[in-house]
């Protein structure tokens, strides 16, 4: 593991951190989620082999968080995932320059469980707290753990945002006799170690901007066993640098500007970044409030070093076809929606993705991606403190 | 070399330019709409989502929870 | 490759961040228990004329800072309207003065929980600076002679019978 400066000791896994100074909430809050996620049919003049139909994904989300004693508070999410549907499994470039792809045949139907669990004690000038999170699908577990910390200093204008974690998945895949890919990759583990690092910093009555520096390494079995022709390293290595602000401004009864920036980097070759900027207003009649709040999103990445169409690639050397490992631009629309009144919140949320070779600001190819996804979302929920 | 303009451009944004907020003069940054990218549920989500659907990962969430979504 | 950008991501960022805790001495003066509880003369919030803690002297008064945005509000405030009623005829006042930018959000939170004792508005914030107030809310117990007894930071349920103890020990006091 690499040397890491006395600052990286404070780390955790942070959670959003609020732009006024963290009290433990007295309330608890029960929260259901229900999201839907449609993926756009793979393009038929491109795909040679397989079935066109997507990503379906029913996802339902259950979170409880409750004060414990004086000064603790505990945050819980429980996920059931359900999944049907084709997904790419090779994309290589023909004697004519175009790209064909090839997709998984009948689709598939999976279900995913995911567990979290994170305690967090509140102290007189800052927080500590821990997460644990285990997933579990039919071919893939996942534990995790972490640790996150903040301190506010200099009259509670500064927060030090700290955060911390360790991963470690196994993965079986379904059918590992059907090829060696699949054989080679069962009972194979993938670990990972991740810190965050940022400070908070409220710039006047009206606005904070929070910066931070992120590090993840991975290691172990990183390659899809499920797609043709992809060996990747057996190690990765990334970073970010982020920035968020936020801005009051008193339009009608309340409205803010929230905007992200992050920049990514890692060792595969692959460099992006993200912008997102969301308006967040408010309506207020009598005892209602609701909150709308359209969002964008612009999303640009460089491909991964091993990326590449071939359809036959040396046994030995790192490839992939992955559309996502490839050069692209991505854009969000969407809003999300609350709609409070005493104790209950009631939520609705849509966004629209679109990913495309030539939406990419930097290095674009004329290599086609035709397993570039377009996908949208829709989620309703409902809240009630007691 | 980016990278340093960067933490640079970040070190004089904090340093200058901040006032004084007293304790009782946070109501503004308490409102609903500041904390509305908060949402623990919808942030899991859409961090799990772009994951999967993307080459990159990370900016200020645990690496935890993994998915079978290489 | 990672290794070196980080290194050279967090050093500048080390030594900015002690540079800019030196240069950034915040100001700490809070008045201490022990200290006599300094005068204000500020408007009413919810009638006429001004209030002042001079007039209350010999009493045991509860100093209660508060706003409309400040969450443990909605506890403290109906809870000192229970252990005023409790406490009054032996000589125990509350002043809840509110620090709102806007006096219509006061008024909107005393709707949602009203209160029978005198409530104030300082919206230049003098007051709270002459408390040297960290926090919000921070409420002080002031003593029959005007000394400050206790100061009280934040508002959970829990604090409720501490607080009433307190209450009673200076209400004994002459």
């Amino acid at each position: 593991m690499k040397k890491i400066t006395a600052l990286s000791a404070l780390s955790a896994a942070a959670l959003a951190i609020p732009s006024y100074a963290e009290v433990a909430p007295e309330d608890k809050e029960l929260s259901y989620r229900y999201s839907s996620y449609q993926e756009e049919d793979a393009p038929r003049e491109r795909t040679f082999q397989g079935s066109l139909e997507r990503y379906q994904i029913d996802v339902h989300q259950l979170g409880y968080r409750t004060p414990i004693g004086d000064s603790w508070y505990l945050a819980s999410e429980l996920q059931y995932e359900s999944m049907s549907g084709a997904s790419p499994t090779q994309t290589y470039k023909n004697d004519e320059g175009e790209s064909v792809l090839l997709m998984s045949g009948a689709s598939i139907e999976e279900q995913r469980i995911d567990v979290k669990v994170a305690p967090k004690k509140y102290f007189k000038d800052g927080t500590a707290g821990g997460l644990l999170a285990y997933s579990t699908e039919n071919d893939y577990e996942s534990i995790a753990v972490g640790l996150d910390g903040t301190l506010e200093i200099f009259d509670k204008h500064t927060t030090l945002i700290g955060s911390m974690s360790f991963s470690d998945d196994t993965i079986s895949p379904t059918d590992p006799d059907l090829d060696e890919a699949r054989s080679a990759a069962d009972g194979k583990k993938k670990s990972s170690f991740s810190i965050y690092e940022g400070v908070s910093q409220v710039i006047n009555k009206y606005s904070v901007l929070q910066v931070g520096v992120g590090y993840t390494s991975l290691s172990g079995y990183l390659s899809d066993p499920y797609k043709f022709e992809d060996l990747r390293p057996g190690s990765r290595e990334q970073l970010t640098l982020s920035a968020n602000h936020k801005q009051f401004f008193s339009v009608l009864d309340g409205a803010a500007l929230l905007s992200n920036y992050r920049y990514y980097n890692d060792d595969w070759g692959i460099e992006s970044h993200t912008l997102d900027v969301k308006w967040s207003q408010q309506f207020d009649i009598s005892h209602y409030r609701l909150i709308v709040s359209p969002l964008m999103r612009y999303y640009t990445q460089t491909q991964a070093d091993f990326y590449s169409l071939e359809q036959s690639p040396p046994d030995d050397q790192f490839n992939s076809s992955d559309s996502r490992l490839s050069t692209y631009g991505a854009v969000t629309f969407g809003f999300t929606s609350e709609f409070k009144f005493s104790q209950w919140s009631l939520h609705f949320d849509w966004q629209q993705y679109y990913s495309r070779e030539d939406l990419a600001l930097f290095d674009a190819s004329d290599d086609e991606a035709p397993a570039l996804v377009n996908f949208s979302t829709f989620t309703a929920g409902v809240d009630y403190q007691f | 070399m980016s990278k340093i303009s960067f933490v640079i451009l970040i070190s004089v944004l904090f340093s200058s330019g901040c006032s004084t907020v007293k304790p009782w003069q946070r109501g503004y940054l308490a409102e609903d709409v500041m904390s509305a990218s908060a949402d623990p549920l919808r942030a899991s989500l859409d961090n799990h989502i772009y994951f999967s659907k993307e080459g990159s990962s990370g900016g200020g969430q645990s690496a935890g929870g993994g998915c079978g979504c290489n | 490759m990672i290794s070196t950008v980080l290194k050279s991501v967090l050093k500048p960022l080390a030594v900015t961040g002690s540079l800019v805790l030196a240069l950034n001495t915040s100001s700490v003066f809070a008045i201490s228990v022990g200290d006599t509880a300094p005068d204000f003369k500020i408007p009413r919030l919810e009638s006429k004329g001004m209030i002042s803690l001079k007039q209350y002297r010999g009493k045991v008064v509860y100093v209660d800072f508060w706003a409309s945005w400040c969450g443990p509000c909605r506890q403290s405030l109906p809870a000192m309207n229970g252990i005023r009623k409790e406490f009054r005829k032996k000589g125990f006042e509350v002043i809840a003065i509110n620090l709102d930018e806007e006096r219509d959000d006061a008024m909107e939170f005393l709707k949602e929980f009203p209160v029978a004792y005198p409530t104030a508005l300082d919206t230049s914030g003098k007051v709270p600076e002459a408390y040297g107030l960290v926090g919000m809310p921070t409420a002080y117990l002031v003593d029959r002679k005007g000394k400050i007894h206790m100061v009280h930071e934040g508002f959970k349920k829990s604090d409720f019978e501490p607080l009433k103890k307190e209450i009673k020990t200076l209400l004994d006091q002459k």
